[in-house]
């Protein structure tokens, strides 16, 4: 999967979480500096990607990912190794 | 720690006049909504912006994306964020220009490693902006200085107005306080929990509230001393220049663990005692409990402090009378005796069935005429120094008028008035009208008893000279250097016994003869330059106790018996102590008569040097009567130390014994303690014994052993 | 003991010290009595005297001459050496040696009274419907059984009339204080047995009551407390005004500043401060040290009760009837609500109002919240709750009691088959929800409270972690001793259940004691049939449960593996045990680093709990204890990391020790 594609979804998904638009999630967007997540939703989050990529998260490194390029790097590798 | 902050930075953090609150959100309940809510509701006097990512607004308040999205300027921020993303938050309160901030977030240093990186980050960052800031970790600040009304906490309820000021490392522990404040109806000036203290510490606070003139008593809750030099000093600053109480929680945890003892002040002088000594020096009254720290703040904050230690006790009740007779004799107290104009008064004003001396017992049908005369006479002798006044309810008893009329009486007398309404629910309404005019209240009359000793014993520590330490410029520094050189270069732990005595000697310690022998010639020809008669001992790192092993002699008077004496040592200790070393044989003067005094130090990690003092001996961990006391110290409390061992009548002469040498022995106490100050490389030392013979004939040391730390640490 | 009548020289001398009696001859004295140890004393009925030349201390140093003084005394026996002074009355009671009674209104025993042995307390039920006869003997366990098992009537009957015959037993026209007790500067005393080493001062008022105590672990009783129809066991400390009122007080149970009670049981080291509690049963290690909460209807353990905690229990409709129940563990924030009927699930904490009925029973250690008026669970996120695991170590180390008869069972492990149990049961519902799920929708529904749909899995993935670490570390315990040297002959020995496999299934939590339903049925089933003959017996067997806790705990494990399995014991081969230490270690290295992690502590932060005050008082000095600072955190995750560094050396023994073993 391309990057492009891969930081589209993850944008989408986020925006899908948090209620807001997929404007407003920009690419270098912390989640809970720039768009407000709390700590339920971060946890959402790493769960949305997992069915949205169809991938598993191993559980500590996921808590550790705070933006959106960190998911979409954490997501890259992930679906590199797992497919 | 970190330089000390100016006033200026630390008024910032209390009288701010723009806050943005970083981090907040809608949530209510939750730590980041309440802590913006609370500034909100408890009138805070300036202007108070949320700043949240999400919301459009907080409570009703428009709300920025950024904190930089502000326009105006900013005082002050609020970080609420959690600690992952603090350094962000941070980073742009820095770039808006903003000068104060508290950081409530908990996740950084108390959590451990990881978190101590983030801590540090987010540190970093305050300090390139210039940023000083309380916490992280805490529950905020409290300021109830009218003129600001700022709650930036989220305790539940802002505390009322009163000239009390708290700070606390705890922040569970606050919240706890403020209930039971509440419950008591007692306010503050500032309240503050300062968390994980990154930037902005409570010596910091204490020298900002030194100068506050809305407080009165400081308060403080620890759970470990960082910096004991400077909190000492800063109380003592407190105490000299503006006379204010600072009383000290500090919970038992200590943070080091019992040492393995290299020496016996090493494991008698325990961080605790440590504690207590150098919190006496410097003026610090230390409390066991919270019940106890604000018993004595309410009667430290809004009474007179007592000139003297003469009560007088009212009581309509003849049991609580006595309950608090034995309790105020027992704090040391002493029971006013009254004049005869106030004895006339009472004789007047009181049936012939009431008791007329102190305590005096209004019988159990008075009312508010009987206090009335009572106390206003009472107070008004000059025999007298405070009144303590009991009351328990009768059916008849019109508590409410009472208390109003203590309240006056109070206001008239320039003198402490404490009082004590027993029971529970009965007295409750009298109680708060005390409590409201601020006129101490205690649900116990032997609680009262002690708060009043209390504040005699701050008048004490207030009003007392320390005096100025001595400074014995004829000490050969340049030796003590070499020894420590020399050691150095060997990379060794401890001092050889003769370097022991060589330092001590620098310092001019006085010593008893000696030299050190390798052979029975060489242990003659000392023994006959030295005199008789002599002490033969071992020296050798693998003989702990010299006299179990055989390698002491006492009394040697003849070189023939020296000789003798040196071979049957060397048998002696190698047949216990397997494969013992012995560098050489202890040639000394018999020491003769005299007191066997501890002079030690230790190195205390948080109050720096301390010197150790008491009975000495072979069963010093035995009679374990001693005291320490923070170095630099005065003659004259070197002389109070000495003066409270028990050891001290047989010093100064008891049953016909001869007095003994005690200038001296304070002059070796000094000499220690400046030693213990110039040479911080000096972990432990043990003087054990010094020999206090009888006055005029000085004092000597027989034995000496110092440990040395990390050689690497260079003085102070 | 020989007694004699007083001789005239005797009673003249009690005269002229200010003595009168209604019958000088009704007076009985020891031999060696010294009528100049009587003064100013009125006696009345039979009285006997022991000898009194000795002294007795008071307090604020002093000693003072055994004797009676100034006070009147009807129909009672001072054995050798009282200190009685200053009792305005006292009646009908039988004085020990050695007790001090001093400045008491009135001590007297009234008619015949079995105090409080045998009353009845409306527990749980505000209404009614779950009486509890409380008794000096009282255990956790018996009162659970007594009180939540009425749906078995034949069990019911037969432990009540047990009960009741040792009830019948205590009942006396004479009440007694024994040896080593003090009872001074208190009000009225009415039916009130004293037991040793009991001290009682300035209580208000007490009436129908028994106050147990030992040397090893005496009782106090403190200013101002004012209770009626009540036992009080040994260790307990019921002090500074607190109120109650048809109560049972445990052992080591600490009580006071105003706390009030009606219709309430505490055991073990519970404690009750400021608050107001009405129907309660607290289980052990209940606390609850705020003013403004109530704690009304409901059953708990280890419980922290939050400031401002409360509930309802009334639909105003057929009155105050319903009922809460709080698995051990749960915690409340601060001015959080519940409506009953509800039951939350074990070591869940909850924040916020929920006006819902709400049952998360089989959703063990998550958290529930308030969001939008409605009640949303998080499941299993209390497993990564530091302070989770942190209460339940503090527990053991803070078991006050001292008495050598220790009444209450208490098992503390964390994880253990009754929460683990729940959590397999909760892997189900969570699969359950998922599965019946779409993408659509943002939550799903559980009896009462709402779950988002994208934490589903979370759940079942943290719960899988627990069970895993859980079998794991169980297993790796068994083998460890066998490592290196033992083969596959001594693993399926060390490894084989006890003779009772395979019956048990579920187990319960017998308000502290864990134990195998089947265990508990036997159990019900001899007192129903009347197998089971007295109290003692009772309380015999179920220490016998107790104590075979690690073996019935082994049997569990097994059978839980062999499903996960899909084979019998008899079948698993070192691989399969190597798998399953695999899987436990590393679950357990991963927890504790999402422990040492941020993710615990934003829970704290915005839920209020982590702030809110928690653990107990020592001696009545601080009313709270200062948690949180700095030290006790880092000291906490060194902890963590140790473990992980022994789970990971030992794991690694294991696997390399099993993986050389092969297949038999």
């Amino acid at each position: 999967m391309e990057r492009g594609e891969i930081q589209s979804r993850v944008r989408k998904v986020i925006a899908g979480v948090l209620k807001i638009a997929e404007e407003e999630v920009a690419a270098d967007a912390n989640f809970v500096f720039d768009l407000g997540a709390d700590s339920m939703q971060s946890l959402e989050f790493v769960a949305a990607f997992e069915e949205e990529f169809e991938i598993e998260m191993d559980e500590a490194a996921a808590l550790e990912i705070q933006t959106v390029d960190g998911a979409v790097e954490f997501i890259a590798g992930a679906l590199a190794t797992q497919r | 720690m970190g330089k000390r902050k100016s006033r200026e930075q630390v008024h910032g953090i209390f009288y701010p006049r723009s806050v943005a609150v970083v981090g907040t959100n809608r949530g209510r309940g939750t730590v980041p909504f309440d802590i913006f809510y609370n500034i909100l509701k408890d009138g805070f006097q300036g202007t108070v912006y949320p700043v949240s990512p999400r919301e459009k607004s907080v409570a009703g308040v428009k709300a920025y994306k950024y904190v930089i999205d502000i326009d105006d300027d900013l005082d002050m921020a609020v970080l609420v964020f959690p600690s992952t993303v603090a350094h962000l938050a941070m980073e742009q309160i820095g770039k808006k220009g903003i000068k104060s901030a508290i950081i409530i977030s908990a996740g950084f240093r108390e959590i451990g490693e990881a978190g101590m990186k983030r801590e540090q980050e987010v540190k970093a960052i305050a300090d390139e902006y210039g940023v000083s800031f309380i916490g992280p970790n805490c529950l905020g600040v409290i300021n109830t200085d009218p003129e600001c009304s700022f709650n930036a906490s989220f305790a539940r309820q802002m505390p009322a107005q009163g000239n009390i000021a708290f700070l606390s490392q705890s922040g569970a522990l606050c919240t706890a306080v403020l209930d039971y404040a509440l419950a008591k109806n007692i306010g503050f000036s500032k309240f503050v929990s300062f968390g994980n203290k990154a930037d902005i510490s409570e010596i910091d606070l204490l020298y900002y509230l030194k100068d506050d003139p809305k407080t009165r008593v400081i308060l403080l809750y620890l759970e470990e001393v960082t910096e004991g030099k400077a909190l000492m000093d800063v109380v003592q600053e407190i105490l000299s220049e503006r006379g204010k109480p600072v009383l000290i929680l500090k919970s038992g945890r200590t943070t080091e663990g019992a040492t393995a003892a290299a020496s016996h002040t090493g494991s008698l002088a325990g961080s605790d005692e440590v504690c207590n000594a150098a919190f006496r020096q410097a003026g610090i009254i230390r409390c066991e409990t919270i019940e106890d720290m604000f018993n004595y703040a309410i009667s430290m904050a809004y009474q007179p402090i007592p000139e003297g230690k003469r009560v007088a006790i009212v009581t309509n009740a003849g049991g609580p009378g006595v309950l608090a007779t034995d309790r105020a004799v027992h704090e040391g107290l002493t029971l006013a005796r009254f004049s005869e104009k106030t004895a006339d008064i009472l004789k007047k004003s009181l049936p012939h069935t009431a008791n007329l001396k102190n305590p005096v017992d209004l019988i159990g049908d008075a009312k508010k005429d009987r206090y009335s005369a009572a106390v206003s006479s009472i107070l008004g002798d000059d025999g007298v120094d405070g009144a303590l006044v009991i009351l328990t309810p009768q059916s008849m008893t019109d508590i409410r008028s009472i208390a109003e009329e203590l309240c006056s009486i109070g206001r008239r007398f320039p003198k402490p008035l404490y009082t004590s309404f027993m029971g529970e629910a009965d007295v409750s309404e009298g109680v708060e009208i005390l409590q409201r005019h601020h006129i101490p209240h205690y649900s116990l009359p032997e609680d009262m008893c002690q708060a009043f000793s209390q504040a005699c014993l701050f008048a004490e520590l207030r009003d007392r000279d320390p005096g100025q330490p001595t400074l014995y410029d004829d000490v050969d520094m340049d030796r003590a250097d070499q020894i420590f050189a020399t050691v150095r270069e060997e990379g060794g732990k401890k001092l050889s016994m003769d370097q022991s005595f060589r330092l001590l000697d620098a310092y001019r310690i006085p010593l008893l003869p000696y030299g050190l022998a390798g052979s029975e010639a060489e242990a003659a020809a000392l023994a006959g330059e030295i005199g008789f008669p002599i002490v033969l001992k071992v020296v050798s790192e693998d003989v702990i106790h010299k006299s179990d092993a055989g390698g002491v002699l006492l009394g040697l008077d003849s070189a023939e018996k020296v000789r003798r004496g040196y071979q049957g040592i060397l048998e002696s200790v190698r047949s216990s102590v397997a494969g013992a070393r012995v560098e050489a044989v202890l040639v000394q003067k018999m020491a003769g008569d005299g007191e066997e005094v501890i002079i030690g130090i230790k190195q205390d990690p948080s109050f720096g040097s301390v010197v150790l003092v008491g009975i000495g001996g072979i069963y010093v961990e035995i009679f374990r009567d001693f005291v320490v006391r923070v170095a630099p110290f005065s003659r004259g409390e070197a002389r109070a130390m000495v003066q409270s061992l028990k050891l001290f009548p047989l010093l100064s002469g008891v049953r016909g014994r001869e007095p003994r040498d005690i200038e001296s022995l304070l002059t070796c106490i000094e000499r220690v303690g400046q030693l213990a100050r110039q040479r911080p490389e000096i972990a432990e030392l043990d003087i054990n014994p010094l020999l206090v013979r009888s006055q005029g004939r000085g004092a000597v040391v027989a034995d000496a052993r110092v440990v040395l730390e990390n050689l690497e640490r260079k003085e102070r | 003991m020989k007694s004699r009548s007083l001789s005239d020289s005797e009673i003249a001398t009690l005269t002229t010290q200010g003595c009168t009696a209604e019958d000088w001859r009704q007076i009985q004295v020891r031999d060696g009595f010294d009528p100049r140890r009587v003064r100013k004393t009125s006696f009345s009925g039979p009285v006997f005297l022991g000898r009194l030349d000795g002294s007795a201390s008071l307090p604020g140093g002093g000693s003072v001459p055994c004797g009676l003084y100034n006070s009147r005394v009807h129909d009672c026996t001072f054995a050798d050496n009282v200190f009685v002074d200053s009792v305005g009355f006292a009646a009908n009671y039988d004085f020990e040696e050695g007790v001090i009674v001093r400045n008491v209104g009135a001590l007297v025993v009234e008619g015949m009274s079995s105090f409080a042995n045998g009353v009845g307390i409306q527990i749980v039920n505000e209404a009614g419907g779950r009486e509890l006869p409380i008794y000096d003997g009282l255990s956790a366990q018996i009162a659970y059984l007594l009180v939540m098992y009425h749906h078995k009537s034949r069990f019911l009957r037969s432990l009540e009339a047990l009960i009741q015959t040792c009830t019948d037993s205590k009942q006396s026209h004479r009440g007694r204080v024994q040896r080593g007790s003090r009872i001074e500067d208190c009000g009225r005393l009415r039916n009130v047995m004293i037991g040793a080493a009991v001290t009682v001062e300035g209580a208000l008022e007490l009436e129908e009551g028994t106050i147990a105590g030992c040397p090893e672990d005496p009782s106090y009783v403190g200013v101002g407390v004012v209770a009626r129809q009540f036992v009080i066991l040994s260790g307990a400390r019921v002090d500074t005004g607190a109120t109650l009122e048809r109560c049972f007080v445990g052992q080591g149970v600490r009580i006071g500043k105003q706390f009030s009670a009606e219709n309430c049981a505490f055991f073990a080291n519970c404690e009750g401060f400021h608050s107001e509690a009405v129907s309660l049963f607290a289980g052990p290690y209940s606390v609850t040290h705020h003013k403004s909460t109530l704690l009304i209807a409901c059953y708990v353990s280890f419980f922290n009760a939050g400031s401002g905690t409360n509930q309802s229990n009334h639909m105003y409709k057929l009155g105050p009837l319903h009922q809460g129940v709080l698995e051990r563990g749960v915690k409340t924030g601060s001015f959080s609500y519940l409506f009953w009927p509800s039951r939350v699930g074990a070591f869940t904490s909850v924040v916020g109002k929920h006006y819902g009925n709400i049952d998360t029973a089989d959703l063990p250690f998550s958290n529930l919240t308030e969001s939008n008026g409605r009640s949303l669970l998080t499941p299993a996120m209390n497993l990564l709750n530091i302070g989770t695991r942190r209460d339940a170590e503090k527990w053991v180390d803070r078991d006050r009691r001292r008495d050598p008869d220790k009444l209450d069972l208490i098992h503390f492990d964390l994880l253990n088959p009754y929460t683990v149990g729940k959590m397999i049961m909760g892997v189900q519902v969570l699969r359950g929800l998922a599965e019946g799920s779409t993408k659509q929708q943002e939550t799903v529904v559980y009896r009462g409270v709402h779950i988002r749909r994208l934490l589903l899995k979370m759940g079942i993935r943290y719960y899988e972690m627990g069970i895993g670490l859980y079998l794991g570390e169980r297993l790796a315990e068994r083998l460890e001793p066998l490592c290196p040297g033992a083969t596959v002959a001594d693993i399926r020995k060390a490894i084989a259940p006890s003779k009772s496999f395979p019956r048990q299934s579920k187990w319960r939590d017998i308000c502290g004691l864990l134990a195998p339903a089947e265990k508990i049925d036997e159990i019900v089933e001899s007192v129903a049939e009347g197998r089971i003959k007295d109290l003692g017996e009772l309380q015999l067997r179920l220490r016998r449960i107790y104590d075979s806790y690690r073996e019935y705990e082994w049997d569990w494990c097994i059978g839980v593996m062999q499903e996960r399995l899909g084979m019998t014991w008899e079948k698993f081969e070192p691989p399969q045990l190597a798998e399953l230490i695999r899987v436990g270690g590393e679950n357990a290295v991963k927890l504790n680093s999402i422990l040492e992690n941020d993710a615990a502590k934003e829970f704290d932060e915005h839920s209020h709990i982590g702030y809110g005050i928690d653990g107990s008082r020592e001696e009545g000095k601080l009313d709270f204890e200062a948690v949180r600072g700095s030290l006790e955190g880092n000291a906490f995750v060194r902890k963590l990391r140790e473990d992980s560094r022994r789970v990971q050396s030992r794991s690694s023994r294991l696997l390399a020790w099993l993986g050389g073993l092969g297949s038999s």
